[in-house]
């Protein structure tokens, strides 16, 4: 984890954490459920060349502290009181699939805030999404079992998205679901409530949507999502399934270092 | 040689029809007295598939090329394009045309639905005919390739990704309409509409979608239309096995193999096509 720091912000819900690389124009990056900074720890050396890339602990995620309840305008209130607590007037935001649900409420309650946007596999949500999802079974909630078989059961449930020949990124995934216990679940249930479709007239910031092809649930929401959006720029990264982030760091950092120039 | 060229000698209307509520883009010629036949295009497709094909047609018939449901610049309502509900704006086209009964020629998607309407609704059929159709298989590579090349081509700005996804059609570039054919898909793929509706329109290419409305041979056997397959042998999606399975399992259909042809057979080979399509259509009556 070269040049990699961390540290912790300090905001009304306690302490936020987070891992940064690189100096320059700020860059925060924010993961999806149930993860954390971990998601973007290839990403932070390669983006950290060019820009100040700061990867967060989304509030009531790895190390930061809970927001009174989950929600993706909590989750965005805690990365505005982030970035005044580092002192940063205007950040571009990179979110993937829950962090870019949250990305688009920051971009939407503070756009003096936000230079840029970037939407990586980030759902569309809507009243009929809304409908959908609250009928969908948990995605990543499993009751404990005394004999440790929620563990089997939690990596297996992931498996399909990821690449084969990668068990190192599924640990990974398991290290960061086992920190939220039964809160696992809270970050999708978040996404399934947000009415998006009010919020996102109110993004003025110039957007990147990246899709990954690989992705069965956020690829075909791609054009949803950017059609929406005031010109957004679209990419689409081959191959790509859930860890994009993870599994095509150099090929990501790529695409948002052109965007960002 | 341009689309107008193409149509310069022909009385043709472009229409857009309320077809059960869904405004629908049609491309009219002919007699109004002729038989009906309605041409379909291919997934995420459009009419401007078969402009070859409709002179030679409106001699004789009263043509119908359209822009089926969630496609082209026809309406776009916000649900996954399963063919019951295709095959339900057809009927809806038909019944607000005043068509009793039509030929239906269906290309690829556009045949899977001509040929589940066959099966559902035969009074409604006079013949079918099936060029390069989809719908008898579940290839995961293939889906997934539709998937992508239309997601980027529609999303993307460079037009290049367009053109790239009508050259996977065609044995061979189209010198004199590819590029303009070039210029109304990309018209059409940058339209909001059909960027927000992408999901929908790309729903069989989902396995689990797909399965369900797979066109199985049960449901071949029961097409009771005079029937003809055409098939490209260097059809990209799918082989000319394929092409004998479906003409095994529709009873009496007549099988024709175009050489050196692709995904397109009535417009690459419109001069083969054509005379073939008439004398099947003149047979049958």
């Amino acid at each position: 984890m070269t040049g990699i720091r961390f540290g912790y912000a300090d905001s009304s819900l306690g302490q936020l954490h987070y891992a940064e690389c690189g100096t320059g124009e700020p860059v925060v990056l924010l993961h999806q459920t149930p993860r954390s900074w971990d998601e973007y720890r290839e990403v932070l050396p390669l983006l950290g060349a060019t820009h100040r890339a700061i990867a967060m602990d989304t509030a009531g995620f790895g190390r930061s502290a809970p927001p009174a309840e989950h929600g993706i305008e909590h989750y965005a209130a805690a990365v505005l009181e982030f970035l005044d607590a580092l002192g940063l007037d205007r950040v571009s935001l990179v979110g993937h699939h829950t962090g870019g649900v949250v990305a688009i409420e920051v971009a939407a309650s503070a756009p003096e805030r936000v230079e840029r946007l970037v939407l990586s596999s980030t759902p569309w949500v809507d009243a009929a999404s809304r409908e959908a999802r609250a009928t969908r079974p948990p995605i990543d909630h499993v009751p404990v079992s005394e004999d440790g078989e929620h563990l089997a059961t939690l990596w297996r449930r992931r498996q399909a998205f990821y690449p084969k020949g990668r068990p190192d990124l599924l640990t990974r995934f398991v290290r960061d679901a086992l920190v939220l216990g039964d809160d696992v679940e809270a970050g999708h249930h978040a996404v399934g409530q947000y009415r998006m479709e009010e919020r996102i007239g109110k993004v003025s910031a110039p957007a990147l949507c990246i899709g990954a092809s690989a992705d069965p649930h956020a690829f075909p929401q791609l054009g949803a999502l950017s059609s929406r959006l005031n010109n957004a720029k679209v990419v689409i990264v081959e191959g790509g399934m859930v860890p994009l982030m993870e599994e095509h760091a150099e090929e990501v950092v790529r695409v948002i270092a052109r965007f960002l120039t | 040689m341009t689309i107008w060229t193409e149509l310069a000698d022909v009385d043709f209307r472009q229409a857009y029809v309320d077809a059960g509520g869904i405004r629908t883009r049609a491309l009219q010629a002919g007699p109004e007295d002729g038989e009906h036949v309605v041409f379909l295009h291919g997934t995420t497709g459009h009419l401007e598939a078969f402009v070859r094909n409709i002179g030679p047609h409106a001699r004789r018939y009263r043509c119908h090329a359209i822009d089926m449901l969630g496609h082209g610049y026809t309406d776009k309502p916000d649900k996954p394009g399963e063919i019951p509900a295709y095959v339900e704006h057809l009927l809806a086209y038909l019944d607000a045309v005043g068509a009793k009964k039509a030929h239906l020629v269906g290309e690829s998607l556009g045949g899977w639905v001509a040929a589940w309407t066959a099966s559902e609704h035969p009074e409604r059929v006079a013949t079918l005919q099936l060029l390069c159709m989809g719908g008898t298989k579940v290839n995961p590579e293939v889906m997934q390739r539709l998937k992508t090349s239309t997601t980027a081509a529609s999303l993307e700005d460079d037009i290049e990704l367009t053109r790239k996804r009508l050259r996977l059609l065609w044995a061979e570039w189209d010198d004199d309409l590819g590029d303009e054919l070039t210029e109304v898909r990309y018209d059409i793929y940058h339209r909001p509409e059909f960027q927000k509706n992408l999901h929908n329109l790309l729903a069989l290419q989902e396995t689990e979608t797909r399965e369900r409305n797979l066109l199985r041979p049960e449901r071949m056997a029961r097409i009771s239309a005079p029937t003809l397959v055409v098939w490209g042998n260097k059809n990209p999606f799918g082989d000319v096995p394929e092409a004998h399975a479906i003409a095994d399992a529709i009873p009496g259909a007549r099988l024709e193999i175009f050489p050196e042809c692709g995904h397109w057979p009535q417009h690459e080979q419109a001069d083969r096509y054509n005379p073939l399509s008439l004398e099947f259509l003149a047979e049958a009556s």
